[in-house]
């Protein structure tokens, strides 16, 4: 910390007691992220998992994980509604990109695949 | 002299001063990690349907990563993204000072970051492995795809932690002269949203790059 006290006599946003309340929900959020984040890197070490059950595990950690950052961190969840509807928006974007592009692949080089233009073989 | 203009009742207003645009400010933040999710996003594409194509390619290319370092950095950057948060509060509770410690921290825990990816694409490099290289183009497609799509992403993340510690000083400074106050702070909040942000796309990271070489997988 800076011994350097810089006093500050004007305005304020928040009252000492409000970041009292503030700085203890930011490190609960913390605790719980360090806690996900052992489990993360603990899990697939002490049980062993095929590819998909530990995607699946993992991409439950990380989303668990996520929903923490953006909700809290990011005070998403405190935001007004037209700022959750784009970050809805974008998510929903970005899942119907993965679901054409997923629809595309696994019909690549398939009878039904248009654009029977490549790859035979891996 | 304020400029007025009139709302459908006839009613006056002021015209405001656009940067004093708090919500306006925040809205465009947002938009901007749209944009940010698409990039990332996009690669994250490319990813899974290589991934679905060379399952077991990947599954043996994420074991040569070093998990303890990568393990280091996420910590490094949870760290990171607590410190960052609780400099903003201190700054809107008026406590510049601490404000400005927290901030400083911030911008260590960055640089350390970047250090250990340092260490740790050096040490892929000592292996022969960047893209393009002899050694890798020796090895399957997977693997080829694997270690592209790694610095690719791994690259523009680091990237994005040097504009970040940009950002970061440049706040700094704008906190110290005074531009930022406990009362005009959105620029710097919305400098916290895109460090944030930069954490998440490693939260995501870590499994795909990572994680999968833990995965029991068939015969190579």
């Amino acid at each position: 910390m800076s011994a350097q006290v810089e006093k500050y006599t004007g305005e304020v946003s928040i009252t000492p007691e409000e970041l009292e309340n503030k700085i203890i929900d930011y490190v609960k959020i913390f605790s719980a992220l360090m806690l996900l984040t052992l489990i993360t890197f603990a899990w697939p070490v002490f049980v062993d998992l095929d590819m998909y059950n530990l995607f699946v595990v993992q991409f439950l950690l990380a989303g668990l994980k996520a929903y923490f950052i953006v909700a809290f961190y990011m005070h998403l969840k405190a935001a007004p509604k037209l700022i959750k509807t784009i970050v809805m928006c974008a998510v929903a974007a970005l899942l119907t990109f993965f679901f054409i592009v997923g629809i595309d692949s696994n019909m690549d080089d398939s009878p039904r695949d248009l654009f029977q233009t490549h790859k035979t073989t891996h | 002299m304020a400029e007025i203009v009139k709302d459908i009742h006839g009613n006056s207003h002021d015209v405001v001063d656009f940067n004093d645009d708090v919500y306006g400010a925040r809205l465009g933040m947002w938009f901007f990690l749209f944009t940010e999710l698409m990039l990332f996003g996009g690669m994250f594409i490319a990813y899974a349907v290589y991934f679905f194509d060379h399952t077991n390619d990947f599954a043996y290319a994420a074991q040569n990563m070093n998990v303890w370092l990568g393990g280091l950095n996420t910590v490094i950057l949870l760290i990171s993204a607590l410190t960052i948060g609780l400099s903003v509060l201190f700054l809107k509770a008026g406590k510049v000072a601490n404000a400005k410690s927290f901030l400083l921290t911030t911008i260590i825990l960055s640089i350390s970051f970047l250090t250990v990816k340092y260490f740790e694409w050096t040490a892929e490099f000592d292996h022969g492995i960047w893209p393009g290289s002899e050694t890798l183009m020796a090895m399957s497609n997977g693997t080829n795809l694997y270690f592209g799509l790694y610095f690719t992403v791994t690259g523009l993340h680091a990237i994005h932690i040097i504009l970040g510690i940009a950002v970061m000083i440049w706040v700094y400074r704008k906190i110290s002269n005074g531009s930022i106050t406990p009362k005009n702070f959105i620029v710097f909040e919305n400098t916290a949203l895109y460090w944030d942000y930069v954490h998440l796309v490693w939260v995501f990271a870590i499994p795909l790059f990572y994680m999968i070489g833990f995965a029991q997988v068939g015969g190579h």
